[in-house]
This record gives structure tokens, sequence and C-alpha cells, in this order.
């Protein structure tokens, strides 16, 4: 059982790793804003659903979530404890997604307003007119 | 541009390579854990725990508990953080509402039946969501995002001609969030100024009661666990995140609608 869900979690880790490249790759080479978001947006949720996979828990058979059904006693404590996934990661996750959701919205007014005044969302418009002011 | 490419994909290479070796080389140590850290120990035991009455938060959910209780200062900078991309929203779109009156027209009545049926199930999740969330999965966060998605379908939907009808007013958002978030700061001061007019200590932030300090929150509602400062920090940050998140699209949305009115505007001059 062991096994398989340590291969599981190999695969699942570098198809994060690699989902983070293309991510970064996007950011750094794509001429549109409108993709550099999205590969942006990526980005981030890549390294969240590492970050949950650094709280999970191999070695027991079915991790609960860190949440108590009802009020325990001593006895049920124990055993949540024994078969509980980490909770910490899973706290530091649930504020990084909505400042990621309103910072993406911030970076979308940004890219409306760049289209507004360029008629485009390529980057490189801006550098052109940047390179045009300056032999003036 | 050969060259250009070539230098990409090698880079992208060996930071794909130098990533997966270190996490291979459990440069984070063993992914996943195999045992729980001990932080994580000593919170788990500790959330719902009468028996260890200095260290309790009387909360379910542990995750809420760790946002609101254990690690609450962490929570109230990163709500500053939330309210800094909102604030520079706002500063982007600094001229309120003029709304463009054409292009008006909502989707087709196919959709405009279904999302009204659609959308008091989403209204009632997000404040499920936000009043449970020290009880089952759930919080503020998640609440105030839930719910931030009813204002986005009903501007995609209706067109922003709604924004007319409801009367919504961007100053109106922003002093919900505004006083949502002073209201977040005076129930973190509360337990201080409690304890100095009656004479005992109190600590911000606190919720139960510590060894040195008898102040404590209600922990119970009737026979419901109630997690004192959680539920209302939970409530509090659900109306601010809705208001904010609301104001956010609604500035987008409007400007977007400028631009689309400018752009068939010189599509009809040609």
């Amino acid at each position: 059982m062991n096994e398989a869900a340590s291969l599981m979690i190999t695969v699942t880790i570098m198809t994060i790793v690699m989902n983070i490249s293309i991510a970064v790759y996007g950011v750094f080479t794509r001429p549109s804003l409108t993709k550099k978001i999205i590969s942006l947006i990526m980005c981030t949720d890549s390294i969240n659903i590492f970050a949950v996979i650094i709280g999970f828990r191999i070695s027991v058979r079915y991790p609960s979530p860190p949440i108590l059904p009802e009020p325990p006693d001593l006895d049920d404590l124990q055993v949540f404890v024994s078969r509980s996934v980490d909770p910490i990661p899973q706290a530091l996750l649930v504020t990084a997604i909505v400042i990621g959701l309103a910072t993406s919205v911030f970076l979308m007014g940004l890219s409306i307003l760049y289209y507004k005044h360029f008629g485009t969302t390529d980057m490189r418009v801006f550098s052109e007119e940047d390179a045009d002011e300056t032999s003036e | 541009m050969r060259g250009k490419d070539l230098i990409i994909a090698f880079s992208l290479a060996s930071f794909t390579i130098a990533l997966g070796l270190i996490l291979y080389l459990e440069g984070l140590g063993p992914l996943p854990a195999r045992d729980l850290r001990f932080l994580a120990t000593s919170i788990l035991k500790n959330i719902f725990n009468p028996w260890e009455a200095n260290l309790t938060t009387y909360s379910l959910n542990a995750v809420s508990a760790v946002i609101w209780d254990y690690r609450a200062l962490d929570t109230i900078l990163e709500t500053a953080v939330l309210f800094a991309a909102i604030t520079g929203v706002t500063a982007l779109f600094r001229e309120f509402f003029n709304v463009p009156n054409t292009n008006l027209q909502s989707l087709s009545v196919v959709v405009r039946a279904s999302t009204k049926v659609v959308l008091p199930l989403i209204v009632l999740v997000g404040t499920s969501l936000a009043i449970h969330g020290h009880l089952s999965p759930g919080g503020g966060f998640q609440g105030g995002a839930v719910l931030a998605v009813a204002p986005a379908l009903l501007i995609t939907v209706f067109s922003l001609r709604i924004v007319y009808d409801l009367k919504l007013k961007a100053e109106f958002l922003l002093g919900i969030r505004f006083s949502a978030l002073l209201l977040i700061i005076l129930l973190s001061l509360t337990p201080p100024i409690l304890a100095s007019i009656s004479g005992v200590k109190g600590y911000v932030l606190q919720n139960m009661g510590k060894a040195d300090s008898p102040l404590s929150m209600p922990a119970w509602f009737l026979n419901t666990p109630l997690a004192g400062s959680i539920f209302f920090f939970n409530v509090l940050e659900t109306v601010a995140v809705v208001a904010g998140l609301t104001l956010c699209i609604l500035l987008v949305s409007v400007e977007w609608g400028k631009i689309k009115n400018f752009l068939t505007r010189d599509e009809n001059r040609e």
C-alpha cells in the first residue's frame, strides 16, 4: 500500500515541478499580458497544491481532515491526533488563495488600462513606444 | 532568435532538474512527512480540549483555530495585504461609475432564468461556510470568496444595468469594507480594554481565558460550540472579503464596459 502511495505522490510532485517551470516560462517569455497573468495564476496554484502535499501524512492508512466531527472526549482526541493531517499549511493557503484572487483582479485591471492605452495587450508595443520616445 | 530559444530551453530544463533534485534529496525533509510535526501535533491536541483550558480554542475546525486564534496576528496582516490589493484596484479606477449606456444587453433568457435558480444557492452555501467556519470545513475567507461569485455572475448575466437597479455605490462598498476591518481591529483590542477597566490582565487577540487572565470570549452558544472570537472574526472577515471583491469586480467590469463602448464607437466612425 505504502509503495503505491509514495509512487503516486512522487508522480504528483514531479507534475507540480513541471507545472511550475511551464508557468515560469509563460511569465518570462510570453508577450501577451493575459497569458502572463494566466501563467502567474498557474504558478500560484501549483505552489499551493505543493504546500498541501507537504502537510499530508503517508504513514496513516486513512488520513482524516483536521476537523473534529463533534465535541470529543480524551479518546477521540487521541484518535484524531493519530490520524489527522497537518492543519498549518492549509491555514496558510486559505489566506493565500483569497489574496491571490485580489491581486489577480488588480493585475487584470492594470492590463485593462494597458489595453485602453495601446489597443493591445502585447508587452512589446510598450518597449517600442519607449524606444521611439527616447530616439525623439 | 534560435540562440535565445536555446537559452530559454536550457535554463528551464536546469530549473526543473534543480527543483526536482532538491525535492528528491529531501531538502525540504521527507515528502510527504512520515509523521506529524511537533507544532501540528500540539495544535491538533489542543483545538477542542476542555482539560487543557489554557491552550484550547473550543473550535472543532483546526484550520479556523490556527487562522484566528493561534496565528491571528498573521491573519490580520494578511487581511491588510488583501486590503492593499483592493486599494490598488480602486486607485487604478478612480472615476467611479460612469457606466456607459450602450452595450448593456443581458444574456439570453435561458441563462437568466438558470442564474436566478443558482444565485440563492450560492448565497446560501457562502453564508453557511462563513458562519459554520469553526464547526465544519469553511471560514471567513472561503465564505467570502464563494459569496463574491454572486455579484460576478450577476454582472456577467444581467450586464451592468443591474448595478443601476440595485443602486450599488462604490463608496457604500468601501464603507462596508472599512467598517468590517475596523470592527476586526476593535474586537482584537476588546480584551485588553475590558481588562484595564476591570483591573485584571488581558491580551490583544485573546480568545479563551488564560492562567493569569480570567477574561474569555463566549465558548458556547446554547449547546453548540461557538469558539469565541473565531466565530466573530469569521463573520467580519466574510463581510470584508465580499465587499472588497465585489468592489473590484464592479470597477473592472465598468472599465471594461467603457473600453467596449470606445471600441465600437471607433468602428462606427470608420
